[in-house]
């Protein structure tokens, strides 16, 4: 996936442990990594020290980087900077194939014809050196 | 000599606005109007019940300081709003097993006056160096307004669910609030009130969020046998249980369905009843989405078809079923967690104390509570006698 560098990142500070980590590291290079566990096969995402189906240690696995709309919100009011000055803004849940779900922004949408079921790719926002956030936006030919 | 447990004592401390009172005194008060409303005295409790919000993490301890209790007896499981839901069941269990003789369950907060109005869009989640699982939220600009919204979206996609319905619910609960003299807002509603006020996050109208106020709520639990020669009828705690799905939003398992589905069964069982049975439901509103999964979930009607359901007005002041007959957080208090007000609210209904709101021949009361978001569900089945 694309990774954008807007070289202003202010959303919140970020300080992920070392598990989470891996997981922003990966999208600030250009992967959207979930977690499958290697005994059970089960896919995951928050990723955790331990499978929550069989209790084995996961590994990370790599997505395409696509998938569809499972529900959004139009935020209208925000009490805490900079998301007051991003209004009105797409918050969604974002189901993929591989068995994960995301919340993210959708940025580059009509926030009138957004909609369950739209499909959506990854992009991500560079965070710091060697981390960046995953975003979703419309994927063109659909 | 019957150990049943019944709630024998309820008060509530100033709200909505009491700038004149902190948390403790918020407690404290309940408690004080709790203990005279039964006649019981402070050195009789011996268990105790109380759960901390976030902004005051020890809350629970330093009220139990605060009102000089030495409880042999101690919960303070915190779910959210839904912790005095998920406290009963062991406090049930601890009455009947002789782990202590009487419980007083207390909440209470200055929200209002501490904070400001901000809570549901985001105002108290400031944080220097995120980590855990809020970096999978925070960062979208997620708030617990958005959190709601999503589930509501969700229901409309899936079950054509529709606004005005989602209104109909505010309509209901701000009648009730018409009738109670301290709730924060009175003034009559109608359904394109709620839809022509602004908009917080699609579907979610401002006044489809609940109030942020000031207040805090007691009651006492004992044995029906030390309820008999106190000043109240005692009313029979006769199902409680609890149930969880998640905890963050983004857990969710499917964002139309609560664990209400489980805690309303394990409650139902326990009391030999049956959704059709109950007289009154109070409810956690802390959005109009919030009410009508629990109605769904707690098998009112089927999944799906809450909206319809509500339109048909069940829950309104002389249905079948009203719900928040206080007003509910929508329209008269909502001081963080509103667990226990549900339970004082089914307990004034099942004494047939509720005045103007009173519900006719009631003898059967649910509350259910919902904390988190959308997470924990407590489910509490009160009747007016033993069955």
């Amino acid at each position: 996936m694309e990774v954008v560098d807007d070289g202003m990142w202010n959303r919140v500070p970020m300080a992920p442990g070392p598990i989470d980590r891996k997981y922003f590291e990966a999208a600030s290079q250009g992967k959207l990594i979930i977690q499958k566990c290697r005994r059970c096969e089960n896919t995951q995402f928050p990723p955790k020290m331990l499978c929550v189906s069989c209790g084995e240690e996961p590994d990370w696995v790599e997505t395409s980087g696509e998938g569809k709309i499972y529900t959004f919100t139009v935020v209208r009011r925000h009490g805490v900077e900079p998301f007051s000055t991003l209004v009105p803004f797409v918050l969604a849940m974002i189901d993929i194939p591989e068995g994960a779900r995301f919340m993210g922004n959708i940025t580059e949408i009509d926030i009138e014809t957004v909609h369950v079921g739209q499909k959506v790719e990854a992009y991500s926002l560079r965070i710091d050196e060697t981390m960046a956030l995953p975003l979703w936006r419309p994927i063109q030919s659909s | 000599m019957s150990r049943e447990p019944v709630i024998v004592g309820i008060g509530l401390s100033d709200y909505p606005k009491a700038p004149h009172l902190d948390s403790f005194m918020h407690i404290a008060q309940a408690t004080q109007r709790a203990l005279e409303d039964c006649g019981l005295e402070l050195e009789d409790i011996d268990g105790f019940a109380c759960a901390s919000m976030p902004t005051e993490p020890e809350l629970h301890v330093e009220a139990v300081e605060h009102l000089g209790l030495s409880p042999r007896w101690l919960n303070t499981t915190y779910t959210g709003g839904s912790a005095a839901q998920f406290q009963i069941p062991d406090a049930v269990a601890a009455i009947r097993e002789g782990r202590a003789e009487t419980i007083l369950f207390a909440y209470g907060s200055d929200f209002l006056t501490r904070h400001g109005r901000t809570l549901g869009t985001g105002g108290l989640s400031i944080d220097s160096g995120l980590s855990g699982p809020l970096l999978y939220e925070q960062p979208y600009g997620s708030t617990i307004a958005t959190c709601y919204a999503l589930a509501a979206t969700h229901h409309m996609a899936t079950y054509g669910t529709l606004p005005e319905q989602l209104a109909e619910i505010a309509v209901g609960v701000r009648e009730f609030a018409g009738l109670n003299p301290k709730a924060m807002y009175r003034e009559p509603l109608t359904v394109e009130d709620v839809l022509a006020s602004p908009m917080i996050a699609d579907p979610l109208h401002l006044l489809d969020c609940c109030v942020v106020s000031d207040g805090g709520a007691a009651f006492i639990l004992t044995t029906e046998e030390r309820g008999r020669d106190l000043k109240q009828h005692p009313i029979h705690v006769l199902g409680a249980a609890g149930a969880n799905s998640h905890w963050h939003i983004h857990s969710m398992p499917d964002f139309s369905t609560t664990a209400g589905t489980i805690s309303s069964q394990d409650a139902y069982r326990q009391a030999g009843l049956q959704p059709e049975d109950i007289d009154t439901i109070q409810f956690y509103d802390s959005f109009t989405i919030t009410a009508l999964l629990l109605l769904e979930d707690h098998g009112f009607c089927a999944k799906g078809e809450g909206g319809g359901f509500i339109e048909d007005g069940h829950l309104r002041k002389g249905g079948s079923l009203p719900m928040n007959t206080d007003g509910g957080s929508l329209s008269s208090c909502h001081s963080g967690m509103r667990g226990t007000m549900l339970i004082t609210e089914a307990v004034r209904q099942l004494r047939g104390h509720g005045g103007d709101a009173q519900v006719p021949d009631c003898e059967l009361a649910l509350a259910a509570g919902c904390g988190g978001l959308l997470s924990y569900i407590g489910t509490t089945i009160l009747g007016k006698d033993r069955r």
